[in-house]
């Protein structure tokens, strides 16, 4: 590729980071820093830290990052280190479904999981039946620990990202470092911990990290435990305000100095442990051949590790063919007639229509970006190309609500980018919304591919008499393509269960995407609930075949997609 | 990227070769597959798309609501007057239904847009310079009487490009009334103005009375009318009641409030929910009315009657607010919307809850088994709930205004008052789900209808006697109701919760309860006083200030009776 064209992407792309990722944020913490007469002012953050219940709700999401990340670590690690290194019955299978828990659809996994351990749901039913609970005096799961509730559901919901880094590191491990270790009498605990773990510690912190982030800033699960201790959920309910009030600002700021703050001091961990990576992997890993019964306990171990994951997604299931599931292990009456009105409901149509329309402009936007951006960072020595790949993987530190209110300020009557409304359509500020939250994965997937395909082939090309742009679309891209099909689909189906901005940018029933009408049916009377359901089961059979597409298609490389 | 990830790539490459072999032989066969599959899960939506949209692609009018009725009431009423003014005119219409949430989110919609549009008026038209000053005035009816921009938005006709304003409650219509955005049409072919001309009997003491049991109905001068009635009360699970050891299903308020329930009430927070301010309103009015009762059966010396009724009025201000803080205590948590109520109730996630009546109807309807049994009860608190009317009115600058009224028509006339309360599939009823909401028309609730109707033994129009609404009593603290109740009760519920349950743990010791119930922070004079002040003053600061004050002065009195409790006294 010529400089020129080079440096033309590398502006590009910053002009676009400049507007829609750094002048959102801008936007929407201006007014955290501007008192009555626009003078600057820390009062309204001060404000924050004096009230206890912010101080408080910065605490508790805290803790729940904290324990999200271990007890996700505590699952995904074990997980990880039997897929990679044990043969046993189903691993294949097994390690696919690993993804399943990810495409949970936002609002609905809650009911599930609360029509299976609600006071007369099915966990209750089941203790009662089996004679292990006095019928007058169920337990209220979800009532009494709502921060352990929250706790489990996330760690739960957010396995997967540190399992595929990490077995995606243990698989790029040289053996032959174990087995030095080995040939000099360590033991097999002593060579895991001085050997093993270091040396995937990027993997687990990139996962971590993400995972840590997430959790911190994650408003879903707390907002149907109706915890409103937790800083996320306190900036969703203040939104009524937003017409004058700058406090949700003032809280949206620190909440983002703080994410800022977690992600760097990761991220610093991670470059120190970096150095000790070994070379080139000089063996081939087999795996190991277990004795049936150890092989069948890995078996066990993946099997109920997916099956509490997947409980919610169970719930969801049973809910949407039940008529009125109360007091039982499974509903007693089971019906079609929810999917009937729910895939029929007159939102329904629309929505879906204008989330895959939202989605599919978004990953097309983000595989745009995430080319130009991996090719500038991968492929030249332009000065600046890691600050713009990092500010392409920034997205995932800031909270998604940020970036909706920073969305929804820089459109306001009056400001300059009040042109993205359409009138009153969304589509262009939701696009540009999805591309930049979504663009992580096609960075990295686009990355990985371009540095897989070595350069010499451009170069013959070019050699060849074609011009560099010719040679970068007729030899590289082809090459790289089932990579930019992989993150593209990832990016699309988070695009599709993206909560935040969904739920604060598209207003009117014409333009709600299909998150914002689950949403909506959710609240409806009556069957709610199980029409919403039936929703999100036609969503997550959406995405499942989404994913397990891009699985398909591009094999194991799917968990290098997550690596920070 | 590592090294080492580096090279596991580049050993990927070397192993893919091979599949990258069999990819050739069948080009983008997995893709294709894929996308297949992709397409076979879509068709389900498709194949079932709704035969009969209210927002077809080609119409010829259309009409704009914005509303904050659910999804049900929006399916029903849009088909049916789509219907209906297709056979009048053979036009179809497309209804646009607008639901930027509650009650307050509207206000807000409503208030953003008219500004917007007037701003443009008078920059564009009036030639005028635009200022804070102006903005705030235009649609304030606190303006100076003489203001210009006041003065030029009530003559104008801007619009928010809304027709009509359908459903919430009085309150928020006397709001918007006040404001200028509701208008009364020209009392010719628009708004209900000319309706009146036309239906002279609809708005009589014998239809919508103007005022029921000191309940606004109607607007005197014709900007919004009611268009179903609604109350408030309890919604019950008879399993979970049985099961926590009460034998009898709940009749007022005040039964919310015992130990027994601990844990057990659903609730939703005030700030979220109007009904649900409008039900603790409704509680602090009957209380107000108990104590002023009490006062006039025994008078205290040397007191005119309308120090008794202060007196009265400040009493049932505590023992209301008491009420609600028990209430509070015993409950699970707060829901963000009050439609969540019924439903944790019928799961059997809390034994009661406060709902509106038709949410509670619905939830009893919904939980109905095939012996017409249901778990789920829902009882109006006799004395202890008004009826009031969920209205109608036609905004200002409506782009339709005559379809706007042609739609009021339809609402208020005979086939809106059926849809609202005959059941699903009765000749002029609902098609899918009854709507169970009460009509508004008096003339309405005829033997012939009731037979037709899901509800047709109530008597709304009687029952409104037990209780007398008196807005002047809880005027002043309307506002304070929704900002204390939050204060208090839904950002202190933690502790609020873990003291009530040490109390009740070491039986009930009488200081502590003291320590716990001490409202003397909130009395209803520094309510009225220094609190109504900070709240009208529209000072984000310094109510979040009040708001932090309060809120830590009485977590730190819930703590030391949970700290008393736990050393029994």
């Amino acid at each position: 590729m010529s400089k020129t064209l080079s440096i033309l992407i590398f502006l590009v792309m910053a002009a676009f980071f400049a507007c829609f990722f750094a002048y959102p944020i801008w936007a929407a913490l201006e007014a955290a820093f501007r008192g009555p007469d626009h003078a600057f002012t820390f009062d309204y953050v001060s404000e924050v830290f004096l009230n206890e219940l912010y101080r408080d709700g910065l605490w508790n999401s805290f803790i729940i990052a904290v324990w999200t990340t271990l007890g996700s670590l505590l699952v995904a690690l074990p997980l990880a280190v039997c897929y990679v290194r044990f043969a046993f019955p189903g691993r294949a299978l097994l390690n696919s479904l690993v993804l399943m828990p990810m495409i949970l659809p936002p609002f609905v996994g809650a009911i599930g999981i609360k029509a299976m351990l609600g006071q007369a749901g099915a966990l209750n039913a089941l203790l009662i039946q089996l004679g292990l609970m006095d019928a007058a005096h169920p337990a209220d799961w979800l009532g009494q620990q709502r921060l352990l509730g929250i706790i489990i559901m996330e760690v739960l919901h957010l396995y997967p990202i540190i399992y595929l880094n990490t077995a995606a590191a243990l698989a790029n491990l040289d053996p032959a470092m174990e087995e030095a270790a080995a040939n000099l009498g360590s033991t097999v605990w002593n060579r895991f911990w001085r050997v093993t773990l270091p040396l995937i510690m990027p993997g687990v912190f990139a996962g971590g990290t993400i995972v840590f982030v997430w959790s911190f800033t994650e408003m879903g699960v707390p907002l149907l435990f109706d915890y409103d201790r937790v800083t996320a959920v306190q900036i969703f309910r203040s939104i009524n305000d937003l017409s004058g009030n700058p406090f949700p600002y003032a809280l949206v700021a620190v909440m983002l100095a703080f994410s800022t703050l977690f992600y760097l001091t990761s991220k610093l961990f991670l470059g120190s442990s970096n150095a000790s990576g070994g070379g080139r992997a000089t063996t081939g890993r087999e795996t190991i051949s277990l004795p049936p019964w150890l092989g069948w306990l890995c078996t066990a171990l993946f099997v109920g590790v997916t099956f509490l994951a997947v409980l919610p997604h169970l719930g969801v299931v049973l809910l949407s063919f039940s008529k009125d599931w109360y007091g039982t292990v499974i509903p007693h009456t089971l019906t079609l007639q929810h999917y009937h009105d729910a895939l029929g409901h007159e939102l329904t149509l629309s929505s879906i229509a204008n989330s895959l329309k939202y989605s599919s402009l978004a990953m097309l936007v983000a595989l745009l970006l995430g080319i130009g951006v991996a090719y500038v960072s991968v492929r030249t020595r332009l000065w600046g190309r890691q600050l713009l790949d990092a500010m392409a993987m920034l997205p995932l530190a800031v909270p998604g609500i940020v970036m909706a209110f920073g969305y929804l300020a820089m459109t306001r009557e009056g400001q300059p980018f009040r042109w993205l409304m359409l009138g009153e359509d969304p589509l262009l500020l939701l696009v540009i919304a999805y591309a930049v939250r979504r663009l992580p994965y096609v960075v990295r997937s686009a990355a990985a591919g371009f540095q897989q395909v070595s350069p010499t082939l451009e170069e013959a090309a070019q050699n060849l008499g074609a011009r560099p742009e010719k040679a970068l679309w007729r030899v590289t891209l082809p090459l790289v393509a089932p990579n930019l099909v992989a993150g593209g689909l990832l990016a699309f189906s988070f695009a599709m269960l993206e909560v935040s901005d969904s739920m604060i940018l598209a207003q009117q029933a014409a333009h709600f995407p299909i998150t914002k009408a689950i949403y909506s049916l959710v609240l409806a009377l009556g069957s709610g609930p199980n029409l919403a359901s039936a929703l999100g089961v036609w969503a997550m059979i959406f995405l499942a075949v989404t994913i397990l597409g891009a699985g398909v298609i591009l094999g194991k490389k799917l968990g290098a997609l997550f690596r920070g | 990227m590592t090294k080492q990830q580096q090279a596991a790539l580049r050993d990927d490459a070397g192993t893919s070769a091979s599949r990258n072999e069999r990819d050739r032989r069948h080009p983008w066969r997995k893709e294709v597959a894929v996308v297949a599959a992709m397409l076979l899960t879509l068709t389900g939506p498709f194949l079932l798309k709704p035969t009969q949209s209210t927002a077809p692609a080609h119409y010829d009018r259309r009409l704009v609501i914005i509303t904050p009725h659910h999804d049900r009431i929006r399916e029903e009423f849009g088909q049916a007057f789509a219907a209906h003014w297709k056979q009048q005119t053979g036009q179809t219409l497309a209804i646009d239904w607008r639901v930027p949430g509650g009650t307050s989110e509207i206000a807000m919609l409503i208030k953003s847009e008219a500004t917007a549009a007037f701003q443009q008026h008078w920059q564009r038209d009036l030639k005028k310079s635009w200022s804070p000053a102006v903005a705030q005035n235009c649609l304030s009816a606190k303006a100076p009487p003489d203001d210009e921009a006041r003065a030029a938005y009530l003559a104008s006709n801007v619009g928010t490009g809304m027709d009509v304003f359908f459903g919430g409650g009085a309150y928020d219509f006397e709001q918007q009334a006040k404001a200028g955005t509701l208008v009364a049409g020209d009392g010719e072919k628009t708004g209900i103005s000319s309706l009146i001309k036309n239906h002279p009997e609809w708005f009589s003491e014998a239809g919508i009375p103007e005022k029921l049991s000191g309940e606004p109905f109607r607007d005197p001068q014709n900007r919004w009318c009611g268009a179903c009635l609604s109350s408030s009360g309890i919604v019950f699970n008879r399993d979970v009641l049985r099961r926590i050891g009460i034998t009898k299903d709940p009749e007022a308020w005040a039964d919310l409030a015992e130990a027994s329930y601990f844990g057990q009430i659903a609730l939703s927070d005030p700030g979220k929910s109007g009904s649900v301010t409008k039900a603790l309103e409704m509680l602090i009015q009957q209380q107000m009315q108990i104590a002023i009762d009490r006062l006039k059966a025994n008078p205290p010396p040397k007191l005119t009657p309308e120090q008794i009724e202060a007196r009265g009025v400040a009493e049932g201000w505590n023992e209301g607010l008491r009420l609600i803080l028990r209430i509070s205590a015993n409950a699970r948590y707060f829901t963000d919307f009050s439609t969540k109520i019924p439903l944790e109730v019928a799961r059997g996630d809390a034994a009661a809850g406060m709902c509106i009546d038709f949410y509670g109807r619905s939830a009893e309807e919904d939980a109905r088994g095939a012996d017409g049994i249901s778990r789920v009860g829902f009882i109006t608190p006799l004395g202890g709930s008004s009826v009031s009317v969920d209205p109608i009115g036609l905004l200002r600058g409506a782009p339709d205004p005559e379809l706007a009224t042609a739609f009021i028509e339809f609402v208020l006339g005979e086939p809106g008052q059926k849809l609202w309360s005959f059941r699903a599939g009765e000749p002029g009823g609902p098609r899918q789900h009854a709507l169970r909401r009460l009509p508004v028309r008096r003339d309405f609730y005829t033997p012939e209808n009731a037979l037709h109707m899901s509800d047709g033994k109530e008597q709304p129009f009687e029952k409104a006697r037990a209780f007398i609404y008196h807005p002047e009593r809880t005027a002043a603290v309307f506002n304070a109701i929704r900002f204390l109740v939050r204060v208090i009760c839904v950002d202190a519920h933690e502790e609020l919760r873990a003291a009530w349950r040490e109390i009740l743990a070491n039986k009930m010791p009488p200081r502590s309860i003291q320590v716990l119930e001490d409202l003397t922070r909130v009395k209803y004079e520094a309510t009225t006083g220094s609190i109504a002040k900070i709240l009208s003053s529209r000072d984000k600061t310094q109510e979040t200030r009040l708001a932090r004050k309060l809120g830590s002065a009485f977590r730190t009195q819930f703590i030391r009776a949970r700290e008393m409790a736990a050393r029994g006294l």
